[in-house]
């Protein structure tokens, strides 16, 4: 898996771009990179860009990507944050047409704990700066577009920043002093993301080992699961072990060992680990199956709201003698509707 | 503790307002024209409040009393909430609020007499109607009633008031032990303050960022020997394998603390969660076993244990109570309209 790299100018990239040996890749327009770690994406500047962009090439690589980076310089809007000073963002939000985006969009990295507003034009003057200083730390014009486009394919973001300029009135000059600086600021960047990089590689260490019997499970030729159940066996793993019950424990050799399908093998094994995670729901059905036993001893077909939720009961049954005709009707004069009801109203023991 | 504090512009002189800056000296303040063309405007993630918690103050506009949903408190007697704060600064992982405004930073609203004036426009406009019934308010529908008062100071006001409305009673419900502020007024039996409780293992589990169920035990031991009124209300109930064992000790230790007779209510309701905040908390709290249990969808449209799981739940805790002492009826079932409607057939 790779790691996207997202800037806005190839400025801000230079450093990145002469560390890795970088090769531009035939795409529908100029601007992606790839390396054997890595894509670099130049996006353009504005949200409008650096959005179409970012989703063409996770729509193309997206299985190949494990987190997008979005990296660059930003203005600060908060007086305390100083030129140079490099930041992980925390949450992005946007500002367009003086309106404010509802949604953001948030990094997982814990150690950042700035938030920047993407606006769609460029911010110039102090009183713009100030209105925006209520809600973030920074301000550029790519990040949420970016984190958006990640965030629809369900792929991690982080945001990397240098500030460019300070919380003071600016003009379009300064796009062009930024432009003389991109090489420092490329440079500075690459220096903190080398070392984010050492650090969340010790950080991946220590991460768990995750269960393996789920993939135990699903290559056992003894079982067979449909896709839909193979995502109900993994819920219910997750949830067993959310509960604190040590898989290695659960003890599922009597289903592995009946003379059954494979499918039916499986869905019984579902069942078990259902009653383990939730064994209350076995007390009502045992409690509801009590109660519907003459029903079941005449073999008539009881269905309920499988939720318990709704108090109704459905009988099917089919009569082919008198003998049947009267077996169910003997049946249904013991039946107690009330009984079966209280089920539901709480009484299972 | 709040990393930014804005204040709406009129109340930069406010006595309240220069008190509670003098608090937090490091905290940056920017004034602003109102809160909310700040606070909610963009979707700060709920938990950034543990790393970046601002404090909003301003002045609450619109309806400042309101009519509480069904089931909201004891039956046969209207129930209102009135709004003096946003958000709180507990981290409970059941919690609402975590779905409800888009931003966990706290708002005060600084304006209590006009909500005091709101408060006895409507008990009197309800009176007018049924001067038998005792008209309820409750404090806290958004935020917790103590936890702040030391910074909000707003508890002299609402004593104050409903020392002239007897026929009208304040909840004041809390996780908090920030008796403090309390203990300087006078008690009144109209003004009743309520602990939510949990047994101590899932509290240290569920209701995170908040204090133990031993201190709050304490404090409610305190406060009733102080003559205060107290209320208790378990909820949310959260079911696990110790569920009977853990309500015992709960109900053993709320006894040792509070006589039966002298608890005014005792309210019961099992976890709960609309559907955004079930998504929410799977967002939020995706390690938790909160949601390890079975939910479906409940009558109300709410995801809730299955009815017979939680009318079960509810019948033992209720008998457990009982055979405490509690009154039957002084045990109501929150925010349970249907299960209310079984349980008093079965219970």
């Amino acid at each position: 898996m790779k790691k996207l790299l997202t800037f806005a100018h190839r400025g801000e990239a230079q450093a990145f771009i002469e560390a890795h040996s970088f090769k531009a890749l035939d795409f529908f327009f100029d601007g992606l990179f790839e390396s054997e770690q890595y894509y670099l994406l130049i996006t353009g500047e504005g949200p409008h860009n650096a959005s179409e962009k970012t989703i063409s090439v996770l729509a193309k690589y997206k299985e190949t990507i494990s987190e997008v980076f979005n990296i660059g310089i930003a203005g600060s809007l908060n007086p305390k944050i100083k030129k140079n000073e490099l930041l992980w963002i925390r949450t992005a939000f946007a500002h367009h047409a003086e309106k404010l985006e509802f949604k953001s969009y948030s990094s997982p990295y814990k150690g950042a704990h700035h938030d920047c507003m993407t606006a769609y034009g460029r911010v110039l003057s102090l009183e713009e700066r100030m209105t925006l200083s209520h809600f973030a730390d920074l301000v550029d014009r790519e990040l949420w577009a970016v984190a958006s486009a990640a965030q629809f394919f369900k792929i991690p973001i982080y945001a990397l920043k240098i500030v460019s300029d300070e919380m003071v009135e600016s003009s379009e000059d300064i796009c062009k002093f930024v432009k003389t600086e991109a090489i420092f600021f490329s440079q500075k960047l690459l220096a903190e993301f080398n070392s984010h990089l050492k650090k969340d590689g010790q950080k991946e260490t220590l991460k768990p080992v995750p269960h393996n019997l789920l993939s135990s499970l699903l290559a056992d030729s003894d079982f067979y699961f449909t896709t839909s159940q193979q995502r109900k066996l993994t819920s219910l793993l997750d949830n067993l072990e959310k509960k604190g019950v040590n898989l290695i424990q659960l003890n599922f050799s009597t289903i592995k060992n009946r003379e059954i399908s494979p499918k039916d093998r499986s869905r019984l094994l579902l069942q078990y680990f259902n009653d383990e995670l939730n064994p209350m729901a076995k007390m009502i059905r045992e409690a509801l199956a009590k109660k519907l036993d003459s029903l079941d001893q005449a073999a008539i077909h009881c269905s309920y709201d499988p939720d318990f939720e709704q108090d109704w009961l459905q009988l099917s049954m089919r009569v082919q003698s008198s003998r049947d005709l009267e077996k169910i009707k003997n049946a249904l004069k013991i039946f107690s509707y009330e009984d079966f009801k209280s089920v539901f109203n709480g009484q299972i023991e | 503790m709040f990393e930014v504090i804005y204040i709406e512009n009129q109340l930069s002189n406010h006595p309240r307002v220069l008190e509670i800056l003098k608090k937090f000296p490091h905290s940056e303040v920017k004034l602003i024209d109102k809160v909310e063309n700040v606070f909610g405007r963009v979707k700060k993630p709920y938990l950034q409040k543990r790393t970046n918690l601002n404090l909003f103050l301003g002045e609450k506009k619109g309806q400042l009393v309101k009519l509480a949903p069904p089931a909201y408190g004891l039956e046969g007697e209207p129930h209102y909430y009135f709004v003096h704060a946003y958000n709180c600064i507990y981290e409970c992982n059941y919690c609402y609020l975590q779905g409800y405004f888009h931003s966990p930073d706290i708002v005060l609203y600084l304006n209590h007499e006009e909500i005091a004036v709101e408060i006895k426009r409507t008990a009197e406009l309800y009176h007018a109607q049924h001067p038998e019934h005792k008209v309820w308010f409750h404090a806290g529908e958004y935020s917790d009633s103590l936890a702040l008062t030391h910074l909000s100071g707003e508890l002299s006001h609402y004593f104050n008031l409903f020392k002239d409305l007897p026929n009208c009673n304040l909840e004041l419900r809390t996780k908090s032990v920030n008796t403090r502020e309390l203990l300087k007024e006078t008690p009144l039996e109209n003004v009743i303050t309520s602990f939510s409780l949990s047994p101590a293992h899932r509290s240290k589990l569920n209701d995170l960022k908040t204090p133990p169920l031993k201190q709050r035990l304490a404090a409610i031991n305190e406060l009733h020997l102080k003559g205060f009124p107290i209320g208790i209300h378990f909820d949310p109930i959260i079911y696990d394998d110790q569920f009977i064992e853990s309500y015992e000790d709960l109900c053993d230790q709320l006894m040792q603390n509070i006589d039966a007779d002298s608890i005014r209510y005792i309210s019961l309701g099992v976890v709960r969660f609309t559907k955004e905040v079930y998504q929410k908390v799977q967002k939020n709290y995706p390690d938790s076993d909160l949601l390890a249990q079975e939910f479906v969808r409940s009558f109300d449209n709410k995801i809730r244990y299955s009815r017979p799981m939680r009318l079960w739940m509810l019948a033992k805790i209720k008998q457990q109570l009982i055979e405490r002492g509690v009154q039957a009826s002084k045990i109501y079932l929150c925010m349970e309209d249907n299960d209310n409607e079984q349980a008093g057939i079965e219970l």
